[in-house]
């Protein structure tokens, strides 16, 4: 190969990358000034291959020097790497705990560790969606997406009684689902509810203490409605009473069938082994959090820059 | 005592520069250049800019309407030459006298 043809290969894997109405005027001038460079290295001698490619290299990679020509938005913010790095491992970890627990749960080990590699790849592309869109939003109307200051601690009355309101649905829901289809048909319940009712031990001696732990979080948020804000005793309840939730989720897992019907307990566990996983990493950092003590509160008039 | 690793200097000289590329490119262009002989003459008055980073800079800064080009064609082959707009004019002053001030300032910051 001659000099030539390595400017030439070097100028085309460069334009390649910008736009193309630009890419022929870039090229002109690029070959231009690279030919000159090389003629000055060469100082009266003929340019081989290994004197363009020298100067091609010190250059810069093709894809970093179109990057110099036309500098492109990161389609992810550099301060989200770490934010996406953690969330990414975090949900591959809950679904590779739910392929761990998928065949206690009657399902094949090789399909749950088919389903669980499409899961992880598409939890990767919800999160790049999710960030790239949040990086751009914050591009173009930064005023909209600009820091406000907020108070994590009050809480607003509406959204705490509608959170109740979820809780007391849920608690009908499950616990009397063939009473809530008849409102809905007006009649007898339909055929299909005969399978998926609850196994009767399921139903007398485990799924109470769920509803006992609903009922508990459901009088937390009221009374922290009545009270306008979280304090540190309601907090450490909040978490005992997630921790408590999620242990139950687990329990349910693993000790019997929770459904007359094999199949429908199967699938049903295979959907609640990773919302049990995520709620009990999620109980467990809250309770972590809670027990380190809490950062002094600065004097007035203290410096910041102060040691 | 363990012992004081190095601060890495020349990663934080580069810094320095890359502040300084864009006043240094604009004052060079009153007159035109084109990319090769611009970075000669940044060179000879201690100002060296890599390639890589120079040419590509000046098509930034035309983007930006600070430089306008023509192509020439001379004693060699054709040639983009650079040279300042009435915007770089401005933009030339205003960053000059940014910069003494700062040089003043640091002068004093250093004593």
């Amino acid at each position: 190969m001659d000099a030539q043809t390595v400017i030439e290969s070097y100028v085309r894997d460069v334009t390649q990358r910008l736009p193309r109405r630009t890419r022929a005027d870039v090229a002109l001038e690029l070959r231009a000034l690279l030919m000159e460079e090389l003629a000055a290295r060469a100082a009266g001698r003929a340019a081989d291959e290994a004197m363009a490619v020298e100067l091609v290299r010190g250059f810069g990679a093709p894809g970093e020097v179109a990057g110099r020509y036309r500098p492109a938005a990161p389609l992810l913010d550099a301060a989200d790497t770490r934010p996406f790095i953690m969330a990414a491992i975090a949900g591959a970890l809950v679904i590779m705990a739910g392929v761990a627990i998928a065949p206690a749960a009657g399902a094949h080990p090789h399909q749950a560790a088919n389903a669980a590699t499409g899961a992880i790849l598409g939890w990767l592309g919800f999160l790049f969606v999710v960030f790239a869109a949040r990086s751009w939003a914050q591009r173009h109307w930064p005023s909209l997406t600009a820091w406000r200051p907020h108070d994590p601690e009050k809480v607003s009355r509406a959204a705490s009684l509608a959170l109740v309101a979820v809780i007391v649905l849920g608690i009908v829901c499950y616990g009397a689902p063939t009473w809530v289809a008849a409102q809905f048909t007006g009649g007898p319940v339909p055929a299909w509810m005969t399978t998926v009712a609850y196994a009767p031990d399921f139903q007398a001696n485990r799924l109470p203490w769920l509803f006992g732990l609903w009922v508990a979080q459901a009088l937390l948020i009221l009374w922290v409605a009545l009270e306008g804000r979280w304090r540190a005793p309601t907090r450490r309840i909040e978490a005992g009473l997630l921790l408590g939730v999620s242990l139950a989720l687990i329990w349910f897992l693993a000790a019997g069938p929770m459904f007359q019907t094999a199949a429908v307990d199967h699938t049903a566990k295979a959907w609640l082994a990773p919302v049990a996983i995520l709620m009990l990493v999620y109980a467990v950092w809250k309770v972590a959090k809670l027990s380190r003590p809490p950062a002094p509160p600065m004097q007035p008039g203290a410096s910041s820059l102060a040691i | 005592m363990g012992q004081i690793a190095e601060p890495p200097l020349p990663k934080l000289d580069l810094e320095l520069r890359r502040g300084v590329l864009t006043i240094a490119v604009l004052s060079q262009l009153a007159a035109p250049q084109y990319g090769y002989s611009l970075r000669q003459a940044l060179a000879a008055k201690g100002m060296p800019i890599e390639e890589g980073t120079l040419y590509p800079l000046l098509r930034r800064l035309e983007g930006q309407g600070l430089l306008e080009s023509e192509w020439r064609i001379e004693d060699g082959p054709p040639r983009r030459y650079y040279a300042l707009s009435e915007a770089g004019a401005a933009a030339l002053r205003r960053l000059a006298g940014e910069w003494r001030d700062l040089v003043s300032t640091m002068s004093g910051l250093l004593g």
